[in-house]
């Protein structure tokens, strides 16, 4: 396996001058809006490595600020993985031995050594390497890298949402609020994405001051509203993005199309995405006879999804609890109006009344109401739909989030020289 | 010693199984009722079987519960291969070469394959397969044919709500080929015309049985409940999944401690959808009120309906509902959804209150008139007990599929649209 690791990143000789970030415990191809990030990071001078077990396409490896850090999932037959730990372990010796015996004092505590082996195996690839930002993306995958945090390059995670809404309330998942506290006593600087995960996450320990809220962002050169007015005729045409899980509260949103039905309005309602709850959307559309009037898209492209957005008269969220959606964001920069729910930031990102309207969870006739509002008043969607795009362009845009993001960074790295 | 009756083989998954008791009990009654009844699954687990220690033990019971041999890995089942090959010729030559002869026509070299996975009950060569879900059917209809022998298939809601619904076909070959459906009730029934059934299909609807023995208290009618000293007991019980709607469950309590009353709730199941009851029940600000017990046995599941005022069983998807018969049994008043087979199975205004599904604020209106009103509660709870051992009693039960067996065996030809026996509920 070619390593795409360049040797200044070891941990002896790094002079250059430009910020190094690596993105760990990722997946590749990541969510689009990480690979905004990079791309942003990219252009705004920042060395960016990514530790994944995938190899990124050449069009992100032929870019000379961007690296691969070959770190594999344990995954596949238990023979190979235990191989490759063996001669990721051979291989370490020649760099970071202070580092090769901090993973084993974390190791230590492991009694079961098959559960000892897939933590070696997760972390040897870090092994002597150092950046000026370790930064995971997502926190729940910081917490499976916790002696990463003690290597000496500052770390800063990202909290996004369920992890701190929803997880810790899991009575099976008890032991996550111990890891949680960790990662937050532990990090550097925290990045959350709305004020209300801020104060979610205080409750597990987050020290304010260790936290920057940097709000999701959107591109609105893509997601613009339509050019030409098209006449969309006497159907109310609702859309949704989103996967197909419980928290998006699909049933709800399902119920009010139903509603607008027997009160004789001709909606059309797209749903865009995948996910493990299909089963559930099916069973509800077909037990509330709406087989004609909604239509289960699948995921598709952003290309795919703007051109629908474009084509619709308000965009639903029934979200029992969001971090902030990205699909709400890219709805209004598309110019339409959005009808949500209230819950996690969206307050933040939706004044009631003005780019739409805020309604409270788990309320299908709430959901109703608003809608028929806009289906009655369509002078008054065109103006939420205007006053969104505002919204966005002034405080959602790509760059504002990038720079916000590089300060971040900057800062921390600076603080720990 | 008389000959033994045409032999009888139930084909299902996993056995034993907690979730899946009503199986176990059906073979045993079937047995005991003096049937050539085998049982066919394809897993079986050794925790499962400290749960049915009597059937442990019972060994003609045993001797009578088959496992398949194992398809996964596959590596392992081209290996086996030649050895179930040879046991079946040995034992059944004659069901053997007509298996292959037969499937050798139907499916040319794919023959091997499937025989090696139909091994089991080439070996058993039976009068009647029973299929006891509907998914496990749908792609093995043509056993009827290359074995000689007659085909039912029980429909028990999620076959028929969830299987495969994006395949329009799905179920054709179950449709044309079975000698004889059978289903929990005239909801099914109405979702398997939906899903391509014919009219005219000869089929029996025999509800689940309940055991009214082990089912049964002595009920003590509090007075006054819905206070501080005596709040309002609420239970549900079923596996932690959406379609139970436990959702509207929690937000029907909510509604009604909104109203004043005091109440607990105690959810008893475990299962993936834990989290989003959890979040919902903090969302809500539940905490104090919802309890989450986890799984639990038999025996705790009737000290819950002991302790509670009302069962409540808001889903959203029903077959029939096992929890339900178990509280009327025991005397629980029942508040539920009119999802699937619910209204067949509680009288409405009887034994309990049937509404419509995904509504909380209806709920909580039948809850708090039931709270309020103590010789409703009374009437409800005796009704209950009355139902449950005049129309779902086990014996019952096993003496209509008994019917239903006896006229497969003595059947010449496939029945024509008859409707051969039902335990009709209502």
């Amino acid at each position: 396996m070619a390593r795409t690791v360049s040797d200044n990143q070891l941990m002896t000789g790094t002079n250059s001058e430009r910020l190094r970030i690596v993105f760990a415990g990722i997946s590749w191809p990541p969510e689009t809006f990480i690979q905004r990030l990079i791309k942003g990071l990219i252009e705004a001078g920042v060395e960016i490595t990514v530790a994944c077990e995938q190899k990124p396409e050449p069009k992100w490896l032929s870019h000379s600020q961007f690296q691969w850090l070959y770190a594999p999932t344990w995954r596949g037959s238990l023979v190979a993985r235990l191989l490759e730990t063996a001669r990721m372990r051979v291989k370490s010796p020649g760099r970071g031995s202070s580092d090769i015996s901090l993973f084993k004092t974390h190791a230590r505590r492991i009694k079961n050594w098959r559960e000892r082996i897939p933590i070696w195996h997760q972390l040897l690839p870090f092994a002597g390497l150092r950046w000026d930002i370790v930064y995971f993306p997502w926190n729940s995958a910081a917490i499976s890298y916790l002696p990463l945090f003690e290597l000496g390059s500052p770390v800063v995670v990202s909290c996004r949402g369920t992890q701190v809404s929803i997880a810790p309330l899991n009575p099976e998942r008890s032991d996550l609020v111990d890891a949680l506290q960790k990662t937050f006593q532990k990090a550097a600087a925290v990045h959350c994405v709305t004020e209300a995960i801020l104060s979610d996450a205080a409750k597990y320990g987050l020290d304010p001051q260790k936290a920057r809220v940097i709000r999701p962002a959107v591109d609105p050169k893509f997601f613009s509203p339509r050019v030409n007015d098209v006449a969309g005729g006497d159907t109310f045409h609702i859309t949704t993005t989103g996967a197909l899980i419980w928290r998006k509260g699909y049933e709800y949103a399902l119920q009010s199309i139903r509603s607008l039905l027997d009160q004789g309005i001709k909606v059309k309602f797209n749903i865009l995405g995948a996910g493990p709850e299909r089963s559930r959307v099916l069973y509800t559309i077909r037990d509330l006879n709406l087989e004609d009037v909604v239509q289960l898209h699948g995921p598709k492209r952003p290309e795919e999804v703007r051109e629908l957005l474009q084509r619709s008269d308000v965009f639903l969220l029934s979200s029992l609890s969001e971090g902030i959606s990205n699909a709400l964001l890219e709805a209004m920069a598309c110019g339409v109006p959005v009808v949500t729910t209230d819950c996690g930031g969206m307050r933040e990102a939706v004044t009631d009344g003005v780019e739409g309207f805020v309604v409270p969870t788990r309320n299908a006739a709430a959901i109703t109401e608003a809608l028929i509002t806009l289906s009655n008043d369509p002078e008054l969607g065109k103006r939420m739909g205007k006053a969104g795009r505002r919204r966005i362009e002034e405080s959602f845009s790509l760059s504002r989030q990038i720079d916000q993001f590089l300060s971040l960074c900057k800062q921390t790295a600076q603080a720990s020289r | 010693m008389r000959k033994p009756p045409g032999k009888i083989v139930l084909v299902v998954k996993v056995f034993p199984m907690i979730s899946e008791t009503f199986i176990v009990r059906k073979f045993r009654g079937l047995c005991e009722s003096g049937l050539n009844v085998h049982l066919l699954c394809e897993r079986s687990d050794a925790a499962s079987w400290s749960k049915f220690s009597d059937l442990r033990n019972n060994e003609d019971l045993r001797s009578r519960i088959h496992l398949a041999w194992p398809h996964q890995p596959r590596l392992l089942a081209v290996l086996l291969l030649p050895f179930a090959f040879f046991r079946s010729l040995l034992v059944r030559p004659r069901t053997t070469v007509k298996y292959l002869t037969r499937g050798y026509k139907k499916f040319g070299l794919d023959v091997f394959r499937r025989f090696y996975l139909d091994s089991g009950l080439i070996l058993l060569a039976p009068d009647v397969i029973h299929f006891e879900f509907g998914a496990i059917a749908a792609e093995r209809m043509y056993l009827g044919e290359l074995l000689d022998c007659k085909l039912a298939v029980s429909f028990r809601g999620y076959d028929l709500n969830f299987v495969a619904l994006e395949q329009q076909d799905f179920y054709r070959d179950v449709w044309e080929k079975a000698d004889i459906l059978h289903l929990l009730g005239e909801d099914l029934w109405g979702s398997a015309k939906r899903r391509g059934c014919p009219d005219y299909k000869p089929r029996v609807l025999i509800p689940p049985a309940v055991d009214t023995e082990f089912f049964q208290c002595e009920r003590e009618i509090v007075e006054r409940v819905g206070t501080t000293e005596r709040p309002f007991r609420i239970l549900s019980v079923g596996r932690l999944e959406w379609k139970k709607g436990y959702e509207y469950g929690l937000q029907a309590v909510n509604a009604l401690a909104e109203k004043g009353v005091e109440c607990e709730y105690r959810i008893v199941g475990q299962g993936e959808y834990l989290e989003a009851l959890t979040f919902a029940r903090h969302q809500l600000g539940l905490e104090g009120r919802v309890d989450f017990t986890g799984a639990c046995s038999q025996g705790e599941i009737r000290n819950e309906m002991i302790w509670a005022d009302v069962l409540l069983h808001s889903a959203i998807s029903e077959g029939f509902c096992n929890a339900v018969l178990e509280a009327q049994s025991m005397g629980l008043p029942v508040v539920c959804s009119d999802a699937g087979g619910l209204p067949e199975n509680i009288v409405h205004g009887s034994t309990g209150f049937v509404v419509p599904r995904r509504s909380a604020a209806k709920l909580a209106d039948q809850l708090e008139r039931l709270c309020n009103d103590p010789d409703l509660r009374s009437r409800m709870s005796k009704a209950g007990r009355e139902r449950a051992t005049s129309r779902f009693k086990a014996e019952e039960q096993i003496a209509q599929f008994t019917a239903m067996y006896k006229r497969l065996l003595r059947a010449e030809e496939s029945f024509s649209g008859e409707v051969l026996a039902t335990g009709r509920t209502t």
